[in-house]
């Protein structure tokens, strides 16, 4: 209808303008106070955005940005066609499917299971103790998997070896790599990863709990039909996040984990672009295998979330 | 309320006076000639932090006439720093920087300045042995002033009281090294009835760089140092004979469980308690002995050590080292007139003049060191390492026999290790591609090094046997090994 003459377009944007405006207007100390953060976002995370165009140019440090010359998509080129491609991909993939299978749910199931526990007491106790390992760093944390599982005098082997009369080389071979990482991400995060799912919990209304009872519901069918729904979205809201860091294997904890002896399916991207862009200044090509992981997170946040709607939850924005 | 505001006013005009003229009067100082020249360094910290404005810091800037700001990031973190300050552009006036790919390349881009033609001025750097600067050359350029060491550091240290034990000789050919550390491990050399003890521990980066133990006995039995040249045609160490049985010998030794199991993720730190509380027998080192033999003692009073020349079936060889422990450099982003790189220049020249050359070594008299007639004193070591090392490990000092200081009273063993320095000199095996240019290495060198450096590791674990290693050397050069020997054959 308002297509066939567009004046009634015109007015009704008009009539938007001026209601925008005089909310302004109205509202003005809250827009005060919103100006901060829009200033600090514009300055410390759009404008220093500028840096990726480095992707797009022989970037030498001492030229600086103006003085480098553009090359186009030509590190990008080089990185898909370079022979380690497949195998940066292939690791980076597993271990972060490996992620979303294994460390995702970890939290929530702590959850549920600490949100039956009565004893409130025993509960705070229990969760301020499975916080701590997320303070821990990860130099650390591999430090204390080193102690227990080396070979040499390592507690856990010195166990195994007692019992079974071999030693298995954890820290060393291959094979053992993805299951380390995993159980250590489980180990060090695990805690940490039930604070929102537990506020969630917290707000769920004890009266459905009690209404189930009295309908004969048991513990199991109360999990099901109460507690699972109601942090439903939180867990939605949870995973498309983490979709946009799928890519991110976590630096440090790869970096100290590697070995001559796991390298072939222990590097990931974000050791490569160590590799490459600290330790042989290619800038430029670092800042371009950088700029596609990113591109995939991207991707993956908008087109989960587009899915989570398509199914009728919140979705992230 | 009216006098409130008048009182106010009244401050503030005060504190407006005061902040106006103090710049004004200190800015007065700073111009005047005498002022002392501002140098901020970048140093690289092995030990203990130095104490901040401390006496040897005060003795240099005194004679140097300078203002001297170290700033010291420690060694273990020093290269990512120095990258991260160097893709920044946020140098200081005078940084430490290392012979590698990353920091030549930086230096052709022009990052840094030029010193070669100006060092005909400075009497004492121009005096240097050509060679110190060969080896820091880029595209036959001088960038730096050299932070000498000795050109042959690798020795063969021991714990001598086990060998005398157990009856066992230093060993020459790999044959003897096998049963010398078979010997350590099996015979109970520490005489405590336990089978406790290790002929020798690796570590993590056992096979790396100048220190790396394959290419010290691989050279003792007369293999190359790196590359072998034949008829203008190079050849990578790991593709000569002895260098593949000088893996074979540590495959035997690993398979045997004579060395530690776990040392492809053991740290240094982990290896030198090992030996430090004499739990292991024999080491190649171009580290003093001294060192050694000092903390060893702490649990083992009655230890004895000694140091030997690494020698092979065809007598005394050992590979050449750069000479240097990296250099000294001047950025361009910090440093913009060449009157101020004369400044710096001079103040490098300066330190190796006598009485400099005293304190970097020495410290300070009647507080690190005592005048003995003859030759020195160190009065106390806790002092000396806490504050002389740090300049001693940063400025270029020469060593004792070309330097005109007197020579300071050591422990016999540290004498016999520093003279083992100076007689190596004669004995040592080039690396011939040292200041070769190569684009292959500067871009894909890391890489390439790591394909062999894990190819070692899977060989002598026997994760791989002779077929795998030659499947790893046809890796390495189809992913630009090959590449990287002819650009050094044409750069020859």
């Amino acid at each position: 209808m308002a297509t066939s003459t567009g004046l009634p377009n015109i007015q009704a944007r008009k009539g938007k303008l001026a209601t925008l405006l005089r909310d302004i207007i109205r509202d003005k100390w809250l827009y005060l106070m919103l100006l901060p953060g829009v200033i600090y976002f514009i300055i410390f995370k759009y404008v220093p955005m500028y840096g990726v165009t480095m992707a797009f140019m022989d970037y030498k440090p001492y030229t600086g940005f103006l003085g480098s010359p553009w090359v186009g998509f030509k590190h990008f080129e080089r990185f898909f066609s370079e022979p380690q491609f497949g195998m940066l991909f292939r690791n980076t993939v597993i271990l972060a499917v490996y992620n979303l299978a294994f460390f995702f749910p970890m939290p929530i199931i702590l959850s549920l299971m600490m949100n039956e526990v009565r004893r409130s007491k025993f509960k705070n106790f229990v969760q301020t103790l499975i916080y701590i390992p997320h303070f821990v760093s990860w130099v650390v944390v591999v430090g204390i998997f080193y102690m227990l599982l080396t070979t040499e005098n390592g507690i856990l082997n010195e166990l195994l070896y007692q019992i079974t009369g071999k030693k298995i080389a954890f820290l060393l071979e291959a094979e053992w790599f993805r299951t380390m990482i995993i159980s250590q991400s489980i180990w060090k995060e695990i805690g940490w990863g039930t604070v929102i799912f537990m506020a969630a919990l917290a707000g769920v209304d004890l009266q459905q709990y009690e209404a189930a009872r009295i309908d004969g519901a048991s513990r199991w069918r109360q999990l099901w039909h109460i507690t699972l729904p109601a942090i439903r979205s939180t867990i939605v809201i949870l995973f498309i996040l983490r979709l946009g860091n799928f890519l991110d294997s976590g630096f440090e904890h790869i970096f100290l984990m590697l070995t001559p002896t796991n390298r072939e399916v222990g590097e990931v991207f974000d050791t490569y672009v160590y590799t490459k862009g600290m330790t042989q200044a290619q800038y430029s090509y670092s800042a371009a295998v950088g700029l596609f992981k990113s591109t995939i997170g991207l991707v993956l946040v908008l087109g989960s979330n587009w899915l989570a709607k398509r199914f009728g939850e919140e979705g992230i924005y | 309320m009216k006098t409130y505001s008048v009182l106010l006013l009244s401050i503030l005009i005060v504190f407006g006076t005061l902040a106006g003229c103090a710049p004004f009067g200190w800015s007065d100082e700073k111009s005047s000639a005498s002022a002392p020249f501002y140098l901020p360094i970048g140093a690289a910290l092995i030990g203990e932090l130095p104490p901040k404005n401390n006496v040897v810091e005060q003795a240099i800037e005194a004679y140097t006439h300078t203002e001297l700001q170290f700033e010291w990031i420690p060694m273990s973190a020093y290269d990512d720093k120095l990258r991260l300050m160097i893709a920044a552009g946020e140098l200081p006036k005078l940084i430490k920087l290392g012979y590698a790919p990353v920091y030549i390349a930086t230096i052709k881009d022009g990052q840094f300045w030029e010193l070669g033609p100006l060092l005909k001025d400075y009497p004492h750097l121009s005096a240097l042995d050509n060679q110190y600067y060969k080896n820091i050359s880029v595209e036959g350029r001088i960038y730096g002033v050299p932070i000498i060491r000795d050109f042959g550091r690798a020795t063969i240290q021991y714990r001598k009281d086990w060998f005398d034990r157990l009856g066992l000789e230093v060993p020459i050919t790999l044959e003897d090294w096998y049963r010398v550390v078979r010997a350590l491990t099996l015979e109970d050399p520490d005489g405590n009835g336990k089978q406790d003890t290790y002929g020798m521990v690796l570590e993590k980066k056992y096979n790396q760089d100048v220190s790396s133990i394959l290419t010290r006995i691989s050279v003792s039995q007369g293999g190359p140092n790196k590359w072998l040249v034949e008829n203008g045609h190079f050849t990578p160490e790991f593709m000569t004979k002895p260098f593949f049985d000088t893996m074979k010998l540590f495959r035997r030794l690993y398979k045997e469980n004579l060395i530690n199991s776990d040392f492809v993720v053991v740290d240094t730190n982990e290896t030198t308690k090992i030996y430090d509380s004499g739990r292991a027998g024999i080491q190649i080192s171009g580290g003093n002995v001294q060192t050694w033999l000092d903390k060893l003692t702490k649990t083992v009073p009655d230890a004895i050590v000694d140091v030997a020349l690494l020698t092979g079936p065809g007598g005394i060889r050992l590979p050449g080292e750069a000479g240097n422990a990296g250099f000294l450099a001047i950025p361009k982003d910090s440093v913009k007139t060449l009157e101020e790189v004369e400044k710096i220049l001079d103040f490098l020249n300066k330190l190796f003049e006598p009485p400099m050359q005293t304190v970097i070594t020495k410290g300070v008299e009647g507080r690190h060191w005592a005048d003995r007639g003859d030759y020195t004193e160190v009065l106390n070591r806790t002092l000396d390492l806490k504050e002389v090392k740090p300049y001693r490990d940063l400025l270029p000092f020469l060593a004792d026999d070309q330097s005109s200081i007197k020579p300071s009273l050591q422990p016999e063993l540290y004498l016999k290790n520093q003279k083992i320095g100076q007689v190596n000199r004669a004995y040592i095996v080039e690396n011939p591609a040292l200041t070769l240019e190569s684009d292959t290495y500067r871009e894909k060198g890391k890489e390439l090094e790591t394909i062999i450096l894990d190819a070692e590791t899977k060989f002598i674990m026997g994760m791989i046997d002779e077929e795998g290693w030659n499947a790893e050397l046809a890796k390495w050069k189809q992913a630009g090994g090959d590449q990287m020997s002819l650009e050094y054959e044409r750069s020859l």
